[in-house]
């Protein structure tokens, strides 16, 4: 059964009473809240995942919701809990499914160890993986919804690279993809038949909306890809859609650097980014119309 | 090929130190066109490294200890393993300054921890 096929009463009814088993790829998450706008994402963003029945194994036991203190009524925030810890400092009362997903990526990359854990964009097409590594602010979730919802790239993460270190394939991890300030409006325009969120305000990163995944992100969960390019991707205004070679060792430094737990997998974890840069095309890409990025890596994608 | 040859032909510095440089600990390590990244596991911190410092961990992994050890090493074992490569380190062995410019690179690798200096 899938989110979309729940009635209204018996999501609200799992989320208040013992949890929603939420698949995505290969975490159970079970969430619980009691928030509205909680329920409304979930309902909205995850229509397509997969919930899963009875009392099994979840990964994750969360909890998005008001203050057990009197703050719940002094001036209305919410909290994250992860096992009944709170990890995080209350957010102001809008931000409710907000700090579900910021939760949610750290639980997976605080957590997930039997995977390398890359903060990069993941896109997949003849089931060759497009690992797009980068800081926030580079525009890669921008660049990454473009691919997904225009390019004909099938999405498997616009966040968390998940990558086997046995087998070298990326695993996906369907969620919503996370938008910032100027790129709400812009995909929206791109993309306008993708389902947004309304706009979350004042957050700590600004502006905050989700779009939910393309159908196939969900589908096809369960198929991991071959790592076949590494790009670096940058927005600078202004600038025309540029992708150039990178050295195979400042790809590594790359990776490296924004990896959540390369150091958790000591040698084997040098070992399996080794495989995964040997194996993969090198680039750095800068970028400003997601027109001319969506055809530069529709050629990418036939001319390798 | 004439450049590995004039590096051959190079006379060692005289000043060469006898003391004996060793790695500090296991290093992890790959070589793509002339850059190495290097993974040193006591302190489980990866390093970018020009082909030159690289190479200079190679030849001490390979069992060289002594700077004039090292150097016939670096400067006539690695130059023909790539273009980039030889390169390099051509570019760097110019005779008598090759030793001072290794001995160089190799404080600094002392000074990440990489390598360690001790008397003969």
């Amino acid at each position: 059964m899938i989110v979309a096929e729940l009635e209204p009463s018996t999501l609200n009814r799992y989320l208040r009473q013992g949890g929603l088993r939420l698949r995505t790829g290969p975490v159970v998450v079970n969430i619980e809240s009691t928030l509205p706008a909680v329920r409304k994402g979930i309902s909205l963003l995850y229509a397509q995942h997969t919930v899963e029945n009875g009392d099994g194994f979840s990964d994750f036991h969360v909890c998005v919701d008001r203050p057990n203190s009197l703050r719940r009524w002094i001036n209305r925030q919410v909290v994250f809990r992860f096992d009944g810890a709170e990890p995080f400092t209350p957010l102001p009362g809008n931000q409710g499914f907000a700090m579900l997903e910021w939760g949610l990526n750290w639980c997976v990359s605080n957590h997930c160890h039997q995977y390398l854990i890359v903060h990069a964009a993941v896109l997949e097409r003849d089931g060759r993986a497009l690992i797009l590594p980068a800081p926030s602010g580079s525009g890669k979730s921008t660049l990454c919804a473009a691919l997904a919802f225009a390019g004909g790239w099938r999405l498997l993460s616009d966040e968390l690279a998940l990558i086997d270190p046995t087998s070298g394939h990326v695993v996906a991890l369907p969620r919503p993809v996370s938008l910032k300030n100027a790129s709400i409006d812009l995909m929206r325009t791109f993309a306008p038949t993708t389902v947004f969120s309304d706009v979350v305000h004042e957050t700590m990163k600004g502006e905050v909306a989700y779009a939910r995944a393309p159908v196939d992100t969900n589908l096809r969960a369960d198929e991991p890809a071959v790592p076949a390019w590494i790009v670096l991707p940058r927005y600078a205004q202004g600038a025309a859609a540029q992708l150039q070679p990178m050295s195979r060792a400042r790809a590594f430094m790359a990776l490296v650097d924004n990896a959540f737990n390369y150091n958790v997998h000591g040698r084997n974890g040098f070992a399996a980014f080794a495989t995964l840069i040997e194996r993969s095309a090198c680039h750095q890409f800068t970028y400003s119309s997601l027109p001319e990025a969506v055809a530069v890596f529709d050629r990418l994608a036939r001319s390798e | 090929m004439a450049q590995v040859n004039h590096v051959l032909k190079a006379p060692l510095d005289t000043d060469t130190p006898t003391g004996r440089w060793t790695l500090q600990g296991p290093i992890d390590w790959r070589e793509w066109d002339g850059e190495f990244v290097v993974r040193h596991d006591p302190s489980a911190t990866t390093y970018l490294l020009t082909a030159l410092a690289g190479e200079t961990l190679r030849a001490l992994r390979e069992g060289a200890a002594h700077l004039d050890e090292i150097a016939l090493r670096v400067l006539h074992d690695a130059a023909p393993r790539s273009v980039a490569t030889a390169a390099l380190i051509a570019s760097f062995a110019d005779t008598a300054a090759d030793t001072k410019g290794l001995l160089s690179v190799l404080h600094e690798l002392e000074g990440l921890g990489l390598v360690r200096a001790s008397p003969t």
